[in-house]
C-alpha cells in the first residue's frame, strides 16, 4: 500500500499547487481580467444608473471584459464616492460622478474632494430648466422673475434635495437675479414633478429630461434653460445667458477612478467609454432626453471640475450653507 | 366601448407566446425573491433590466411587473410559515398567519392568502383599467399636508394592531420612530448615527425585520428543550374550508378597496394599506379577541390589500409617469431605457405598453395563483422538518437576508441586536408590529411635516385648512377617541363588576 | 408585637422590592425613561430651528417628550400595582437551562458573524449550523455534521455562485 510518507508528500505538493493557483503569484496580467465595477451613488431607475446601463453593452464590447453596475446609495452620493476614493487604484473600481460631487464637498461632512479622483471622461450634459405649470400666469422667465422680485418668499420652488444640486441651482438664480424664493425640499425629481403637477409648488428647477414628457403633455412650461446654447429639444426656450447670467447647473455625468490608478489602465477605460458614447443606443437614448452628448477627456474633465468647483462654491457661500 | 376594444388589443399583445413565457418567468422569479429575504423586487428588477435590452418594451415591462407582484405573493409565504416577512407589507400577515401555522392551519392560511391576493389583484387591475385617469388626478391633490395626515392615520391605527396594552403599543411605536430617524435627514444632518457610515442612510429595514421577527421568534422557541411540537404536526387540510371562506369574503372585498385606493398615494402605501385593512377587520369583526391568535380575517384582509395596492401603484406611473416608490422608480427607468417616455402622453403614444401591461397583470395574477397553490403542499412539508434542524436554517436564512440587503456585515450586527431586542420585547409584552409600522412611516411623516411647515411659513393650521388633510386627521382622531372611550368603558365595566362582587 | 414588626419590617420591604424588580413593566419602564432622556438630550444637540424652518432636532425632540411621558405613565402604573401582585409573576425563563440555551444561540449568531470574514462563507456557515444542531438541536455528531455540510454546500452554490452575492473575501482563502 502507499506509505504514509508518500501520502504526506503528495498532499503537500497538492496543497502548494492549490495555494499558487489562488492567484498569489499573479503579477503582470492583462487588464481587465475580471469584471469592472461601476459604482453608482444613486438608486436604480435614476439618471446615473440609466447612463451606465445605456453605455454598458457597447462599453463591455469595446473593453473586452465585463462591467458590473453596483448601486451604493446614501449620503447624497457621498457613501459611494468615499468608497471609490478609497478603493484600490487598480482600475477595477470606477465611479460615476455628477455636479453633486462638487456640491456635497461643501454641504456635507462626508463629501469627497474631487481631487481624490483621476477623471476619465464625461459623457453627456442634460441641462436644467425652470418649469412652471402650463396654466400658470407666467409665460416668460422675465414675468416669473419680476413677480418673484415683487413678492419675496411667496414663490415656492421645489428642489430634489435640501442643499443638493438643484436647491443650490435655485439659490444661484436668487444670487443672479436678486429674488427670494421659498425652497421646499423633496426626495428626488419625481416628487418635485408630482408637487408641481398638483399645484403644491409654483415652480421647480430640474433636468429637462424629467420635464420634457410634461411639456409635451401640455402640463408644464419651461421658462429658461441652463445650457450655453439653446437646447435642441426645446428650441423656443431661452437660455440663462440670454438673461444676462450664466449658471451651468445642468446634470453632467462623468466617470472617475481613484487617484493613483496607472495611466495605461485609465486610457483603456477611456477608450472603451468613448467608443460606447458613439453607440447608436446611447445617442438615441439622449436624443429623446434632451441630453447633449458632450465629450471631455481626462484633462478636460479635470478643468471642468475646477470650473464647477468655483461656481458652486460661490453659490453655496452666497446661500450660507455649511456642512452640518 | 372604447375600453373594451383597447383591452382586447392589450390581450393580443400580452398573450403572445413570448410574452406569456416572460410573464411566467417574471412571476416565478418574483415569488422566489419574495420568499428570499434581503433581495427585494426593486433590486431584482434593476438587476434583470439589462437582460431585457433586446426585447420589445412591452415584453420587458410585462416581465418586470411580474417580478413585482410575484414578490408580494412570495413575501407572505415566509411570513406565515416562519414569522419572517419577505416584504415589509407582509409584516402584518405574520401576526395571525404565523399563529395559524402554529395551530396546524398553515395550508388554509397560505391558501386564503393566495386566493385573496388573486381576487384583489384582479379587481385591482379592473379598477386600474376603468378608473386610472380620474384617480390619478385625485392622487395629485395629495400634497405634504395630506401625506402627513395619512401617516398620522397610519400611526393611530396602531391602537388596533396590539392585543395588549395601548400604552406599550404607542411606546414601542415611538421607539420605531426613533429608529427611523437614524441617518441623514432631509437637511443633510446626521442623526443618531454614532459616526458609523453604514448608518448614514438609515438602518436597513430588512435587518430590523429579520432580527425582530425571525431571530426573536427563534430565540423564544429555543428556551425550551426542542421537542418536535413547536408546530402541531397534524396539519389540518391544505386549503381553506367553507367556514374560512365565509369569514374571509368580506375582508377580501374591503381589503381590495382599501388597498387599491391607498396604493395611489405616494409612500409605503402597500404596507400602510395592509395595516389599515387589519385594523378595519379587527374593528368590524364580531370576535376581535381572536385577532392575534390566528383569525383568518387577519390574513385575508391585509393580503388582499397589499396586492390591490400593487395595481394602485401603477396608476401614477402609467398615467403621469410619476413613480411613488422605489420599485416603481425602477420600472420608470426601465421604460425610459426602452425609449418609452413615461408621462401624461404614455396612453396616447404607447397604447401597446399601457394596455399590454394591464392585460398581462390579469394573466400574471392568474399565473401566480396557479404557481402558488400547488406550492402550498411543498411549503407544508417545510414545516414538517424537525425544529431542531429548522431553526438553524431559519437563523441562517435571516443572516443571509440581513447581509444581502446591502452586502454589509454591519447589517448583520443590526439584525443580531434587534433579535435580542425583539426577544426582550416579547418577554415584556411589547409587540413588534407597531415598531415596524412607525419605522416605515417615520421618514415620510417627518418629511411631510417639515415640508408643510416650510410651505406655510410655520403656520400649523395648514393641516386643518385643507379639506383632504383635515378629513383624514379627523378620522385619525376619531379612531383614537373611540379606542380610549372603549378602553374606559371596559375599565368601568370591570370596576362595576368588582363592586357587585363585593 | 411591635418589636417583631419592626424586626420584620426591613425584610418585608426587601421582599416587596425584590418582587417589584421582578415586575418587568417596572424595569422596562425605567429603561424606556433612560432611552427617552438620552434621545431628548441628543436631539437638543441638533439644530432645532423654528416652526417656520423646522430643523433636524425638532421632530426627535417632540417624539422624545412623548416617549418620556408615556414611559413615566408605564413606570408609575407598574410601581402602583406592585403591591397587588401577591404571587411572584411568571418567571423570566420558563424552563431550567433556558438562559444557557439563549446564550448559546446568541453566541452562535455572533460567532458566525465574526467568523464569516475570517474563513469565508461556506466554512463559517457549516460551523454555524453544526454548532446549533449539535448543541441546541439535540442531534448527535454524525447527523449534525451531515446536515451542516449539506447546508454549507447548498448555501455556497445558491448564494455565492448562482445569485452572485459578493461575500467578504476571507483572510484565509478557501
Amino acid at each position: 500500500m502507499i506509505s504514509r510518507k508518500r501520502i504526506c508528500s503528495i498532499l503537500m505538493v497538492a496543497g502548494i499547487l492549490l495555494f499558487l493557483s489562488t492567484g498569489w503569484g499573479a503579477a503582470q496580467e492583462k487588464f481587465p481580467n475580471r469584471p469592472i465595477q461601476l459604482i453608482i451613488p444613486w438608486a436604480p431607475g435614476g439618471g446615473g444608473t440609466l447612463n451606465a446601463q445605456t453605455l454598458q453593452p457597447a462599453f463591455e464590447k469595446a473593453l473586452g471584459g465585463g462591467a458590473m453596475i453596483v448601486n451604493k446609495t446614501g449620503g447624497g452620493g457621498t457613501i459611494a464616492w468615499n468608497f471609490v476614493a478609497n478603493a484600490p487604484p487598480d482600475g477595477y473600481t470606477v465611479g460615476i460622478v455628477n455636479p453633486s460631487l462638487v456640491v456635497t464637498q461643501y454641504t456635507t461632512k462626508t463629501g469627497v474632494n474631487f481631487k481624490k479622483f483621476e477623471p476619465i471622461i464625461t459623457t453627456v450634459i442634460v441641462p436644467a430648466g425652470v418649469a412652471v405649470k402650463a396654466d400658470s400666469p407666467w409665460k416668460t422667465f422675465k414675468e416669473f422673475i419680476d413677480y418673484s422680485k415683487a413678492n419675496p418668499g411667496k414663490v415656492n420652488m421645489a428642489n430634489s434635495g435640501h442643499a443638493a444640486m438643484y436647491h443650490m441651482g435655485n439659490v444661484g438664480i436668487e444670487m443672479a437675479t436678486g429674488v427670494k424664493f421659498t425652497h421646499i425640499p423633496y426626495k428626488g425629481s419625481g416628487p418635485c414633478v408630482a408637487a408641481l403637477l398638483g399645484g403644491h409648488v409654483d415652480g421647480t428647477l430640474a433636468e429637462i429630461s424629467t420635464l420634457l414628457p410634461y411639456v409635451e403633455g401640455g402640463k408644464f412650461r419651461i421658462l429658461a434653460v441652463s445650457s450655453s446654447k439653446r437646447n435642441f429639444a426645446i428650441p423656443n426656450v431661452p437660455t440663462f445667458k440670454e438673461f444676462g447670467f450664466d449658471l451651468d447647473v445642468g446634470t453632467w455625468y462623468g466617470y472617475v477612478v481613484p487617484k493613483g490608478t496607472p495611466k495605461e489602465r485609465i486610457k483603456v477605460l477611456h477608450d472603451a467609454f468613448k467608443a460606447a458614447m458613439n453607440s447608436e443606443a446611447f445617442k438615441a437614448f439622449y436624443a429623446k432626453q434632451g441630453g447633449v452628448i458632450e465629450y471631455m477627456g481626462p484633462e478636460g474633465l479635470m478643468a471642468y471640475l475646477e470650473a464647477q468647483d468655483k461656481q458652486w462654491k460661490k453659490i453655496i457661500d452666497f446661500g450660507g450653507f455649511k456642512p452640518e | 366601448m372604447d375600453i373594451f376594444s383597447n383591452i382586447l388589443a392589450g390581450f393580443s399583445i400580452a398573450a403572445t407566446p413570448l410574452n406569456l413565457i416572460l410573464c411566467l418567468i417574471g412571476c416565478f422569479v418574483g415569488t422566489l425573491i419574495g420568499v428570499l429575504p434581503g433581495i427585494g423586487p426593486a433590486a431584482t428588477i434593476a438587476l434583470l433590466l439589462p437582460v431585457t435590452f433586446n426585447l420589445p418594451p412591452a415584453s420587458a415591462i410585462i416581465m418586470l411587473s411580474g417580478i413585482f407582484y410575484g414578490a408580494m405573493y412570495g413575501g407572505s409565504t415566509t411570513a406565515i410559515l416562519v414569522n419572517i416577512p419577505g416584504e415589509a407589507a407582509a409584516a402584518i400577515t405574520c401576526i395571525d398567519g404565523y399563529q395559524m401555522a402554529r395551530q396546524g392551519r398553515a395550508g388554509p392560511a397560505l391558501g386564503i392568502s393566495a386566493f385573496g391576493s388573486f381576487i384583489a389583484g384582479t379587481f385591482g387591475v379592473i379598477f386600474l383599467m376603468l378608473l386610472a385617469p380620474p384617480i390619478a388626478e385625485l392622487a395629485l391633490k395629495f400634497g405634504p399636508p395630506e401625506i402627513f395626515a395619512v401617516m398620522v392615520l397610519g400611526l393611530t391605527i396602531l391602537s388596533y394592531l396590539s392585543s395588549g396594552s395601548l400604552i406599550k403599543a404607542f411606546i414601542i411605536a415611538l421607539i420605531g420612530l426613533f429608529i427611523g430617524m437614524i441617518g441623514i435627514d432631509i437637511a443633510g444632518i446626521e442623526r443618531f448615527t454614532f459616526g458609523i457610515p453604514d448608518f448614514f442612510d438609515g438602518i436597513g429595514l430588512v435587518p430590523v425585520l429579520m432580527g425582530l421577527f425571525g431571530v426573536a421568534e427563534v430565540l423564544l422557541n429555543i428556551e425550551r428543550v426542542i421537542t418536535r411540537d413547536i408546530f402541531v404536526t397534524r396539519i389540518e387540510g391544505l386549503l381553506p374550508n367553507r367556514e374560512d371562506w365565509k369569514r374571509s369574503i368580506m375582508p377580501i372585498s374591503r381589503g381590495t378597496a382599501i388597498g387599491f385606493l391607498m396604493g395611489v398615494i405616494p409612500g409605503p402605501s402597500n404596507t400602510i394599506s395592509s395595516f389599515v385593512s387589519y385594523a378595519v377587520e379587527k374593528r368590524l369583526s364580531k370576535h376581535p379577541e381572536q385577532f392575534g391568535k390566528g383569525a383568518i380575517e387577519g390574513v385575508a384582509g391585509p393580503e388582499s390589500a397589499n396586492n390591490a395596492a400593487c395595481a394602485g401603484n401603477f396608476i401614477p406611473v402609467l398615467t403621469l409617469g410619476i413613480p411613488t416608490s422605489a420599485v416603481m422608480a425602477v420600472i420608470v427607468g426601465a421604460l425610459i431605457i426602452h425609449g418609452v417616455t413615461p408621462g401624461p402622453l404614455l396612453i396616447k403614444n404607447n397604447p401597446d405598453i399601457f394596455w399590454g401591461t394591464i392585460a398581462s397583470m390579469y394573466i400574471g395574477n392568474f399565473m401566480l395563483l396557479i404557481l402558488n397553490l400547488p406550492l402550498i403542499g411543498l411549503w407544508i412539508k417545510v414545516l414538517k422538518i424537525p425544529y431542531g434542524i429548522l431553526f438553524p436554517l431559519i437563523l441562517f436564512f435571516c443572516f443571509v437576508g440581513a447581509y444581502a440587503n446591502n452586502n454589509s456585515l454591519v447589517d448583520v450586527n443590526v439584525m443580531i441586536f434587534f433579535g435580542l431586542v425583539g426577544y426582550l420585547m416579547k418577554k415584556t409584552g411589547f409587540e413588534p408590529a407597531p415598531l415596524v409600522m412607525a419605522y416605515i412611516l417615520c421618514p415620510f411623516l417627518e418629511e411631510a411635516f417639515r415640508q408643510s411647515l416650510i410651505k406655510s411659513h410655520g403656520d400649523f393650521s395648514i393641516f386643518f385648512r385643507r379639506p383632504i388633510s383635515a378629513t383624514i386627521l379627523a378620522i385619525a382622531f376619531l379612531f383614537v377617541f373611540m379606542n380610549i372611550f372603549s378602553g374606559i368603558k371596559e375599565k368601568r365595566k370591570r370596576f362595576l363588576e368588582k363592586i357587585d362582587e363585593d | 408585637m411591635t418589636v417583631t414588626a419592626s424586626y420584620e419590617g426591613p425584610c418585608v420591604f426587601m421582599k416587596q422590592w425584590r418582587l417589584a424588580l421582578k415586575n418587568r413593566d417596572l424595569i422596562s419602564g425605567i429603561i424606556l425613561l433612560v432611552v427617552g432622556a438620552a434621545v431628548f438630550l441628543k436631539s437638543l444637540s441638533y439644530p432645532i430651528g423654528t416652526f417656520r424652518t423646522p430643523g433636524a432636532g425638532l421632530f426627535p425632540l417632540i417624539a422624545s417628550i412623548l416617549l418620556l411621558s408615556l414611559s413615566a405613565i408605564l413606570t408609575l402604573q407598574a410601581f402602583l400595582s406592585r403591591k397587588g401582585k401577591g404571587l411572584a409573576p411568571a418567571p423570566f425563563f420558563p424552563e431550567k437551562g433556558a438562559s444557557r440555551r439563549i446564550l448559546l444561540g446568541f453566541a452562535g449568531l455572533v460567532g458566525y458573524r465574526y467568523l464569516l470574514p475570517v474563513v469565508g462563507f461556506a466554512p463559517s456557515t457549516g460551523i454555524f449550523i453544526l454548532f446549533l444542531i449539535k448543541f441546541l438541536g439535540g442531534y448527535g455528531w454524525k447527523a449534525s455534521i451531515f446536515f451542516s455540510v449539506v447546508t454549507a454546500v447548498i448555501a455556497y452554490y445558491l448564494f455565492q455562485v448562482w445569485l452572485k452575492i459578493p461575500m467578504p473575501l476571507p483572510i484565509l482563502r478557501f
